[in-house]
C-alpha cells in the first residue's frame, strides 16, 4: 500500500470537501436556469463580486464576523453541543459595543477601546450563558434555548434601537454614529480592513487551532462529542465543560459583533447582519464546512464571505436575486452533512481493505 | 412433528467471532423449549437466525420439514415465525392499536376484522388490552402481551422470546410463565431464550443448554434430576487453574468499603438492596451471580457512575500517584471508549488530568500518549493500521483488547474487572487473568465481576455470590465449590410463586 491510512482518510474527506461545493454550485445552475437566466453569467458575476483582487478586501471584512463566529461555534460542535444562537450573542454584542461607546465617548480611546472589546465579549458570553446552564444542570435541550434566544435578543435589540438609543436625527432605527476616535483603527490604508480582521485571521485563528487540538480542553470536548457516556466515565466533569464551552463560542460571536460596530457599521443597526445570510447561520455552515478545524473555517469563512459579496454583486450586474447565494449555502449544509456519512462509508471500506482481523 | 428445525447453523460475525458452531436445535409443535446458557454463548443470535433477523453464514433452516432462506424478519412471520426481542420493539407515543396494526404492513387491512380477531385473542389467552392508551403508560407486562398480540395477529405459530422475564417483577413473572403454558397448549410451538434455571425447569418440556456457541445438550424435563447439573451444563467441566495463583496471603488493610449500599437502576428499581463489604489490598475478590442481580448497578456505583440511594462508599487514596480506581466496564462500546477518537487517545482515555500526559493541567504531551498507547497495543497485541486509527473502524475484539489494557497498565489502587475476559480470544483471555493475579500480588485491590464461574474460581481469594441485590454468602478461596456456589447463585432467583398454567375451558 502506497499511501498510509490516514493520508488516504485526508484524501476521502478533502475530495468529499471539494465535491460538496461543486454539488452546491450544480445545483445552483439548474436553478438559474429554471428562472431563466444564464448560470454562466451569474456565477461570472458571482467570482468578480467574490475572489477577484479588487473584491478581496471587502471579502475578507465579510468573513471576519463569519471567521470569529464559526470557531466559536467549532469549540461547541466538537462536543456536539448545538449552539444555533450565534446570532443572538453577535447582536448583543453589537449593542452593548454602541451603548459603551457612547457612554464612553470621552474616555480617553487607547483606554476606552479594549474595555468597549473585551465587553461586546463578554455580552455575546452572557447571553450564551442561560441555555448552557440549562443545558448543563437540566439536559434541556440548547437547539431549542439558543434559536429562542435569538429572537430575544433581536427584538430586545430591535426595542432599544427603536426607544432608548435612537439616533433622534436619523431616518432609521440606529444609534448615533459613534465617537471617530473610538472606531477600530484601520490597518490598510485605502480599504476598510481594520485591527478585527487582523484579530480574528492573525491570532484567533492559531490560538484556537492549538487549543482545540493541543490542550486537555480540547480533548475532553471531543470525547463529549464523541460519547456522553464515555465523557463521564473519563471522569470528566460535564456540566463545566458545557458551560465553558459554549461561554467561549458567545465571547467569540459577542466579540464579532463588537468588531462590526467598531470597524465597520460605526454605530448599531437593526441589520448588522445581512438579511439574507445573517452571519450567526451562516456561522454554522461555515463551521461545518471546514470540518471544525479553525484552519480550514479560516477558509471556508472566506469562501463563504466572498459568496455573500458576490451575490450582491451577481444581483446588481446579472439581476438575479441575492437570495440565490442563501440557497446556495443551504445547499452546501446539507451536501457536508451527507457527506459525513459517505466518509464514514468510505473509511470503512478503507480499513476492510486492510483485513485486520 | 418438528414445526421447526435448524441443521448445522454456523454464524462468525464480522470481526471474526464465531458466535454459533455447528449447532442443531428442533422445536416440536406446541412445546415449550427452553434455549439455556450463559451470556456470549449464542442463544439470541441462534435465534435471530430462526426469526430471520440475522443470515446465518452456514447451514440450514426447515420449517414443517421445508427448507427455507429468510431474507427478514418479515420473510421468516410470513411463514409463522415472530420473535419477542429483550428491548421490545413497540412506539412508546403511539396507541396500542395503532402498534398493532403497525405489525401488520404489507396485508391487507380490515379495521373490523382485527378488532374481532384481537377480542378473541385477548378473550381466549384471558388478558385483557386498552386498545386506545398509549403504550408508554403501559407497564412492561403490559407491553409484551401486546407484542405478542401482534405476532398473533400475523398468524405467527412459533413464538420466540428473548429473556423475557428480565424486565418483570415478582407476580408478573408468575403471570408471563402460565401464559407461556396457555399459549403451547393452544398449539403454538415456543423458545424461551433464558439464563434462569429455575424458569426453564418451571415452565418448559425440553430444555437445550448452550455454552460458547455450541449444543451441549437437549434434554427432555424429566431427565433433569436437579438443578445444579444444569448449572454444570451451562458452565463446563472445572479446568485446572491455568494462572498459577500462589500470592502470599492478602493484608487486612481495607482499601475499598462498602457499607450498606442501595442502589436504583434507571427505572427506579431498587436493584442493589443493601451490600456491605471491604476490598483487601492485595487481594481479588470475585462477585459471583447470575446477571441482572444487581452487579451492573453496584459496580456503578463504586466507579461513581450513578448515585446511590443509601449507603457509604468509601475509597481512601493512600499513594498519590497510583490512587486511583482503575475500571473495566462491561459496555464496552457505550462506556469504556470514544468510538470517534484515536487509539493513543482512548488508550489514556481516563488519564486527562493526569501529569504524566498532561502538562502543567492543560498541555497535552504526545509522545508520552503515544508512548503509553503502544504500550497497550502490544500487550494486548491488538490489531490497529496506526495509533491514530479512529477506534470505531477496529473490531469489537480489539476495542476490547484496548480497554483491558489501558486499565491494567494504568498505575491503580482498586481496579474492578467486570466481564474482563469476555469477548477476548483465548490468548489474550489467558494474558488478562495472569496481568490481574500479578496485579494483585502488587498489592492492588482487584473487584472482579464475571458471569465466568472459572473465571473466578481460578482468580479470586474471595468469592462473594450476589443474589437478587444482596450479598448472600462470601466464601474463602479454600472452602468455595463450584456447586455450593451455584446453589447460593440461585437462592434469591425469585421465582417465589408457584407457575400455575391458566387454560381456557373451551
Amino acid at each position: 500500500m502506497g499511501i498510509t491510512l490516514e493520508r488516504r482518510f485526508l484524501l476521502i474527506r478533502a475530495a468529499l470537501a471539494l465535491s460538496t461545493i461543486g454539488l452546491a454550485f450544480f445545483a445552483g445552475i439548474i436553478i438559474i436556469s429554471s428562472v431563466g437566466k444564464d448560470p454562466l453569467q451569474a456565477y461570472y458575476w458571482l467570482f468578480q463580486g467574490a475572489f477577484s483582487p479588487p473584491a478581496i478586501p471587502e471579502t475578507l471584512i465579510r468573513a471576519t464576523p463569519l471567521l470569529l463566529i464559526s470557531i466559536g461555534l467549532a469549540t461547541v460542535f466538537k462536543a456536539r453541543i448545538w449552539n444555533i444562537g450565534a446570532e443572538g450573542q453577535f447582536y448583543v454584542g453589537g449593542m452593548v459595543t454602541a451603548i459603551l461607546s457612547i457612554l464612553l465617548k470621552d474616555a480617553p480611546p487607547s483606554l476606552a477601546f479594549p474595555v468597549i472589546v473585551l465587553v461586546a465579549g463578554l455580552g455575546g458570553a452572557l447571553w450564551a450563558l442561560p441555555p448552557a446552564i440549562l443545558k448543563a444542570t437540566y439536559g434541556i435541550n440548547e437547539v431549542i434555548t439558543t434559536l429562542m434566544f435569538n429572537y430575544v435578543a433581536i427584538y430586545l435589540v430591535s426595542y432599544l434601537l427603536h426607544g432608548p438609543f435612537r439616533d433622534p436625527v436619523s431616518m432609521f432605527p440606529e444609534t448615533e454614529t459613534i465617537n471617530p476616535a473610538l472606531w477600530a483603527p484601520i490597518v490598510v490604508q485605502g480599504t476598510r480592513l481594520h485591527v478585527g480582521v487582523l484579530l480574528a485571521f492573525a491570532v484567533v485563528v492559531p490560538l484556537a487551532y492549538f487549543f482545540l487540538r493541543w490542550t486537555a480542553f480540547g480533548l475532553k470536548l471531543d470525547v463529549l462529542g464523541s460519547s456522553a457516556r464515555t465523557a463521564q466515565y473519563a471522569n470528566i466533569n460535564v456540566t463545566r465543560l458545557v458551560i465553558q464551552a459554549m461561554l467561549i463560542s458567545g465571547f467569540l460571536a459577542g466579540l464579532a459583533g463588537g468588531f462590526e460596530v467598531l470597524g465597520i457599521q460605526h454605530k448599531m443597526r437593526l441589520e448588522l447582519s445581512p438579511p439574507t445570510s445573517p452571519y450567526g447561520y451562516t456561522g454554522i455552515a461555515v463551521a461545518l464546512l471546514g470540518y471544525l478545524n479553525p484552519l480550514l473555517i479560516a477558509l471556508t469563512s472566506f469562501f463563504l464571505g466572498g459568496i455573500i459579496n458576490g451575490s450582491m454583486t451577481m444581483h446588481r450586474m446579472a439581476q438575479i436575486p441575492v437570495g440565490m447565494a442563501g440557497i446556495i449555502q443551504a445547499l452546501i449544509i446539507i451536501f457536508v452533512l451527507a457527506s459525513y456519512f459517505v466518509e464514514d462509508k468510505l473509511a470503512k471500506k478503507a480499513m476492510e481493505r486492510l483485513k485486520l482481523w | 412433528m418438528l414445526a421447526a428445525e435448524l441443521k448445522k447453523i454456523t454464524k462468525v460475525y464480522p470481526g471474526g467471532i464465531v458466535a454459533n458452531y455447528e449447532v442443531d436445535f428442533d422445536l416440536r409443535k406446541g412445546e415449550v423449549h427452553a434455549l439455556l446458557g450463559e451470556n456470549g454463548a449464542g442463544k439470541t443470535t441462534l435465534m435471530k437466525i430462526l426469526s430471520g433477523c440475522l443470515k446465518p453464514t452456514s447451514g440450514f433452516i426447515y420449517v414443517e420439514g421445508e427448507r427455507v432462506e429468510f431474507r427478514s424478519p418479515s420473510d421468516a412471520l410470513r411463514k409463522g415465525i415472530g420473535m419477542v426481542h429483550q428491548h421490545l420493539t413497540l412506539i412508546p407515543t403511539m396507541s396500542v392499536l395503532e402498534n398493532l396494526r403497525l405489525g401488520l404492513v404489507g396485508q391487507r387491512f380490515d379495521m373490523r376484522r382485527m378488532l374481532t380477531e384481537v377480542e378473541d385473542l385477548s378473550r381466549t389467552l384471558g388478558f385483557k388490552v386498552r386498545l386506545d392508551s398509549p403504550v408508554y403508560a403501559l407497564s412492561v407486562g403490559e407491553r409484551q402481551r401486546v407484542e405478542i398480540l401482534r405476532l398473533l395477529l400475523s398468524k405467527a405459530r412459533i413464538l420466540i422470546f428473548d429473556e423475557p422475564t428480565s424486565m418483570l417483577c415478582g407476580p408478573e413473572i408468575d403471570r408471563f410463565l402460565a401464559l407461556l403454558k396457555s399459549l403451547s397448549y393452544k398449539g403454538y410451538s415456543i423458545v424461551l431464550i433464558t439464563h434462569k434455571i429455575r424458569e426453564a425447569m418451571h415452565v418448559s418440556d425440553r430444555i437445550t443448554v448452550m455454552r460458547m456457541g455450541r449444543v451441549v445438550a437437549t434434554l427432555d424435563k424429566d431427565e433433569v434430576r436437579d438443578e445444579s447439573y444444569l448449572v454444570e451444563l451451562m458452565v463446563g467441566e472445572r479446568l485446572v487453574p491455568a494462572v498459577a495463583n500462589a500470592r502470599p496471603s492478602h493484608s487486612k488493610e481495607a482499601l475499598l468499603t462498602v457499607k450498606n449500599l442501595v442502589v436504583n437502576d434507571d427505572r427506579g428499581l431498587c436493584k442493589v438492596k443493601g451490600v456491605s463489604f471491604e476490598l483487601y489490598a492485595g487481594e481479588v475478590l470475585g462477585v459471583a451471580g447470575v446477571e441482572g442481580n444487581g452487579q451492573k448497578e453496584l459496580v456503578e456505583a463504586i466507579a461513581g457512575l450513578r448515585r446511590p440511594v443509601y449507603g457509604e462508599i468509601i475509597f481512601e487514596r493512600k499513594n498519590s500517584y497510583s490512587g486511583r480506581m482503575n475500571y473495566i466496564p462491561a459496555e464496552r462500546m457505550e462506556l469504556g471508549v470514544a468510538p470517534t477518537l484515536s487509539v493513543a487517545v482512548n488508550s489514556v482515555l481516563r488519564r486527562f488530568d493526569d501529569e504524566e500526559f498532561v502538562e502543567r493541567g492543560n498541555f497535552l504531551n504526545f509522545s508520552k500518549m503515544n508512548e503509553f498507547a503502544k504500550r497497550v497495543v502490544s500487550f494486548m497485541n491488538v490489531r490497529t493500521p496506526s495509533l491514530k486509527t479512529p477506534v470505531k473502524y477496529l473490531s469489537g475484539g480489539n476495542i476490547q483488547k484496548i480497554i483491558v489494557g489501558r486499565e491494567i497498565l494504568t498505575p491503580s489502587e482498586v481496579l474492578i474487572a467486570e466481564q474482563p475476559t469476555a469477548g477476548l480470544d483465548a490468548k489474550s483471555a489467558y494474558q488478562v487473568r495472569k496481568a490481574l493475579s500479578e496485579l494483585a500480588s502488587k498489592g492492588v485491590g482487584i473487584l472482579l465481576v464475571s458471569s465466568d464461574l472459572d473465571e473466578i474460581l481460578e482468580l479470586s481469594d474471595r468469592i462473594a455470590v450476589i443474589s437478587d441485590g444482596k450479598i448472600v454468602k462470601i466464601f474463602e478461596k479454600e472452602e468455595a465449590d463450584p456447586v455450593m456456589i451455584g446453589s447460593y447463585m440461585l437462592a434469591g432467583e425469585g421465582l417465589g410463586h408457584n407457575v400455575r398454567a391458566t387454560v381456557s375451558t373451551d
